[in-house]
């Protein structure tokens, strides 16, 4: 019995699943670019040195790599047939138990050796190619094979080969990903001093308001950095209901020159039209953006703050003036 | 790498940093807020008068205006200039000199004053606000002519006692007001409260007053220097 036989007949027999596979098949193949030949049997990684291999009705075929020195356990469902056939005596097979072998070799440079194994019901049958695999490389202590239908052997197949074709093309793009964090932070932290150098100016103002709900608006300061402004402000909730923010307007000759947002509370989960929201009772930092801010100095602003549905507006509109 | 990603995430340092930068102080409800608030009030007065030992009740009433500022959440300070009116006090039984003669019989005068006091209102709430306010200050006393019903030659006619000529005097005033208010809106606030007070005269017979008032105010932030 030869290596080439065994193969062959796997082969054939994968033609069908691949026909009635086909969609998942053509997905799989734009999925992982240019997909290799499909492997004899699907290995399921367990942990690193443990397998699980599917192997379809009609058998299948499959590479163990092993460190030399090291016991590996090739483990089945149901009793093996006594007669295994092997193709080399570089390694050492032995029954253990009724329904597993343990192979092992001691020579580092064996050459790869088949073992056709059969349970006795013929529900599995195998043609393991043995081969030492260098220290550095993985290797299997545990080979698990379990009975499969051509089908989910093959969808097993498919996936692997996915996820070992996009394993390279995943660790690119997280790299890639790194590094333009990277780049991004260091532009960022270049542009900020940029515009410190040009202008970095505190203007303290004290703008009061309030609604009838009693939510109030200090206008406290503003940041004059570059040609940015930024204002800063507190909204402090005095209701008994939480204000909701979805807006925070700056308004020049009633047009809206602000840009973005933010709190000193973490940004509302779940609901991106809200800035955040300031609970009964608490007391919340803000700062609201004013690109361009040279377009607006020396004249009256008025910050407007609101709730979603417009309601809850409140608007400072005196003593803001950039300088 | 866009150019907008750049300098979304330029701004969100900057506004990062500003954030921290511009941290402001944290501040209290009502704070920096002014109020304007005025009261009509009623109640009544327990006068004295030299040459009796009597006290008389008489009704009050008069006008308050105050204004204060919010410097904490819970305390407002402020002034208060109160104008009060009292009825006519009648004395059953008094003794005083008339042309240096000591005459007995009943007396009357009437009294009214204005007062200007410093305030601090504890505040205890948002929406309803009971409050508790103390008054500290001074006061001006206006005193009509004494007259004494005493013998003459002609009859009993009313005479007027030596030193009981009209006149305005001193008096040191402290009081207390409690009172619960209901802000209607975002600048009006209406309220009912009830004040003891004394005014205690600088040689002068003192003055205890008793009010229940309602008031009206008048609330806004207004633009105080940064």
């Amino acid at each position: 019995m030869t290596l080439t036989s065994v193969t062959s007949s796997a082969a054939r027999s994968r033609r069908s699943a691949r026909v009635a596979l086909a969609p998942l098949a053509a997905c799989a193949a734009l999925a992982i670019l240019a997909a290799p030949a499909p492997a004899s049997a699907q290995a399921v990684p367990a942990s690193r040195d443990v397998a699980e291999i599917l192997v379809p009705p009609q058998g299948s075929a499959t590479t163990v790599p092993l460190h030399a020195g090291t016991v590996c356990i090739l483990s089945f469902p149901e009793k093996l047939a006594p007669h295994v056939l092997a193709s080399s005596a570089d390694f050492e097979i032995r029954p253990w138990g009724d329904d597993s072998i343990a192979v092992r070799t001691d020579n580092a440079q064996a050459t790869p050796a088949t073992v056709a194994l059969a349970t006795v019901t013929g529900q599995i049958k195998i043609n393991v190619t043995l081969r030492v695999a260098p220290a550095p490389d993985p290797a299997l202590t545990l080979v698990r094979f379990k009975a499969a239908s051509e089908a989910e052997a093959f969808d097993a197949q498919v996936k692997a080969e996915i996820a070992r074709a996009l394993a390279p093309i995943q660790q690119r793009l997280e790299q890639a990903q790194k590094d333009l964090d990277t780049a991004i932070r260091r532009r960022s932290e270049r542009q900020i001093a940029e515009q410190i150098l040009r202008r970095s100016e505190v203007v303290k103002l004290n703008s009061h308001a309030r609604n009838s709900d009693h939510v109030i608006l200090h206008v406290w300061r503003a940041l004059l950095l570059g040609e940015d402004g930024y204002l800063a402000f507190e909204i402090q909730n005095r209701s008994s209901a939480p204000y909701q923010l979805a807006s925070v307007r700056v308004l020049a000759d009633g047009r809206n020159v602000a840009g973005h947002a933010y709190l000193s509370t973490s940004p509302a989960a779940g609901d991106p039209t809200l800035i955040g929201t300031i609970a009964p009772d608490a007391t919340v930092s803000g700062v609201v953006a004013i690109p361009l801010a040279q377009a607006v100095l020396r004249r009256p602003l008025a910050l407007e703050i609101a709730t979603p549905n417009g309601r809850g507006t409140v608007r400072a509109d005196r003593g803001i003036e950039l300088r | 790498m866009t150019r907008a990603r750049v300098r979304h995430l330029a701004t969100g340092g900057a506004l990062a940093a500003a954030t921290v930068a511009l941290a402001p102080r944290s501040a209290h409800a009502d704070r920096y807020e002014a109020t304007l608030a005025v009261r009509p009030t009623w109640g009544s007065a327990r006068i004295s008068e030299a040459g009796t030992d009597e006290h008389v009740e008489v009704r009050s009433r008069g006008l308050a205006a105050s204004a204060g500022l919010g410097v904490r959440d819970w305390l407002d300070l402020g002034g208060e200039l109160a104008l009060g009116y009292f009825d006519e006090a009648s004395y059953q039984m008094a003794t005083l000199p008339v042309s240096a003669n000591p005459l007995s019989g009943p007396l009357k005068r009437t009294s009214s004053t204005a007062q200007l006091r410093g305030i601090a209102t504890l505040r205890l709430g948002v929406a309803w606000v009971p409050f508790a306010q103390l008054a500290l200050g001074l006061g001006a006393r206006h005193r009509t002519t004494a007259l004494l019903y005493g013998p003459t030659a002609q009859g009993y006619r009313w005479l007027v006692p030596d030193d009981q000529h009209e006149e305005v005097t001193l008096d040191v005033v402290t009081g207390i007001r409690a009172g619960l208010e209901h802000r209607i809106g975002v600048h009006w606030t209406a309220g009912v409260s009830a004040a003891v007070a004394c005014s205690f005269g600088i040689f002068r017979p003192d003055l205890q007053t008793s009010d229940v008032t309602i008031s009206f105010s008048y609330s806004w932030y207004p633009l105080l220097a940064p």
